[in-house]
């Protein structure tokens, strides 16, 4: 049985030009739009004194975006790295479904591609594949993704470079650029269902109140935060769920 | 700044890496039980709403006032446009404004 897929396989490979073509092409708008982001990362990381190869390292190594906002904006408020890297954990957890659902997507993959497909699973590459309606190629999926992460590379590069033209008060500006990457991110899925809305708006507060009464500090308020308030909202779904029931 | 940055890339690696790669070695990825679907489902939401405030009214560091102009033009910008790159340009636009003229 497994030999014989892989005997199919085989002339599948000489044409899976096509395949690489229309990753090339799905890639373009996920290129243009990872770039300005990633430069406004390299120039967030600029304007918080982390290094240039710190900071493209990050990109090369991590290839995550919010959670590279998250863990500048963490080390310029002097987190502890266990508390950024849980912090990091958690937020791409969400990874592991779109993982799960690429691969049941996907038909036989050498092993091999694997790690390096799973490796650039990213929010915008699983939206554009997972639209797919035909069954996702290994070749098609490196080819969509590839690119995206180059762009992500070298956007933020270019923005961390662009740190020393940039005269300073417009850099002292960039301490918004990561909340409105965070809201930008979180409105679209308000509009979509506005549960969502309320889940954000319920750790917003818990957060703040946290913060304020001094009962933790940001940082376990945080973790507190991003653990408690998805709980509470599973077991409020499962509960209405069943009275539907 | 403490330790090593590139001690944090690794952990920060680590931490994006096994939940993007543990799906591929299982066999039954797709029969994760629903609860834990939702569960996860909820996280991302919530650690916006975390992240975002009360972060963001020290944006402008010294100007809480001047935050929150700025923060209510990012959250305007983002449900009237699709898309990072309005939002954020349009947040940095309005935080220079204030700024260079001083407003607030």
């Amino acid at each position: 049985m497994n030999k014989n897929k892989q005997i199919i396989q085989v002339p599948g490979y000489i044409v899976n030009s096509a395949n690489i073509k229309e990753g090339f092409k799905n890639a373009i708008p996920i290129m243009s739009g990872y770039f300005p982001i990633a430069a406004a990362y390299g120039l967030l990381a600029a304007s918080q004194g982390i290094s240039f190869l710190e900071t493209v390292s990050m990109s090369l190594i991590v290839f995550a975006g919010a959670a590279q906002f998250i863990a500048v904006q963490m080390l310029s408020a002097d987190a502890a790295f266990n508390s950024i890297a849980s912090t990091v954990f958690l937020m791409n957890l969400r990874h592991f479904l779109m993982s799960a659902s690429v691969k049941s997507k996907m038909g036989h993959v050498s092993k091999f591609k694997f790690p390096f497909i799973a490796f650039f699973v990213t929010d915008e590459t699983f939206a554009v594949s997972s639209s797919k309606q035909t069954r996702i190629e290994s070749d098609y999926m490196l080819s969509l993704q590839i690119p995206s992460y180059l762009s992500w590379v070298a956007g933020s590069a270019a923005g961390y470079a662009a740190g020393n033209f940039i005269p300073e008060i417009l850099i002292n500006c960039m301490g918004i650029a990561l909340y409105a990457m965070f809201i930008a991110l979180l409105i679209p899925a308000v509009k979509k269902s506005r549960r969502n809305g309320i889940i954000a708006a319920s750790a917003a507060i818990l957060n703040t109140l946290l913060i304020k009464t001094e009962l933790t500090g940001p940082n376990t308020s945080l973790i507190i935060t991003i653990i408690s308030i998805p709980l509470v909202f599973t077991l409020l779904s499962s509960g209405a769920e069943k009275n539907a029931k | 700044m403490q330790n090593n940055i590139y001690l944090l890339i690794l952990l920060m690696m680590l931490g994006t890496y096994i939940p993007r790669l543990l799906p591929f070695y299982m066999i039954n990825a797709e029969k994760i039980p629903s609860w834990i679907r939702t569960y996860l489902s909820f996280v991302p939401y919530s650690i916006l709403g975390a992240l975002i405030f009360p972060g963001i009214l020290n944006a402008l560091p010294g100007s809480p006032a001047g935050s929150a102009i700025t923060g209510a033009v990012c959250f305007i910008s983002a449900f009237l446009f699709k898309g990072t790159f309005i939002p954020l340009f349009t947040g940095i636009g309005t935080a220079f404004i204030i700024r260079f003229f001083n407003l607030i």
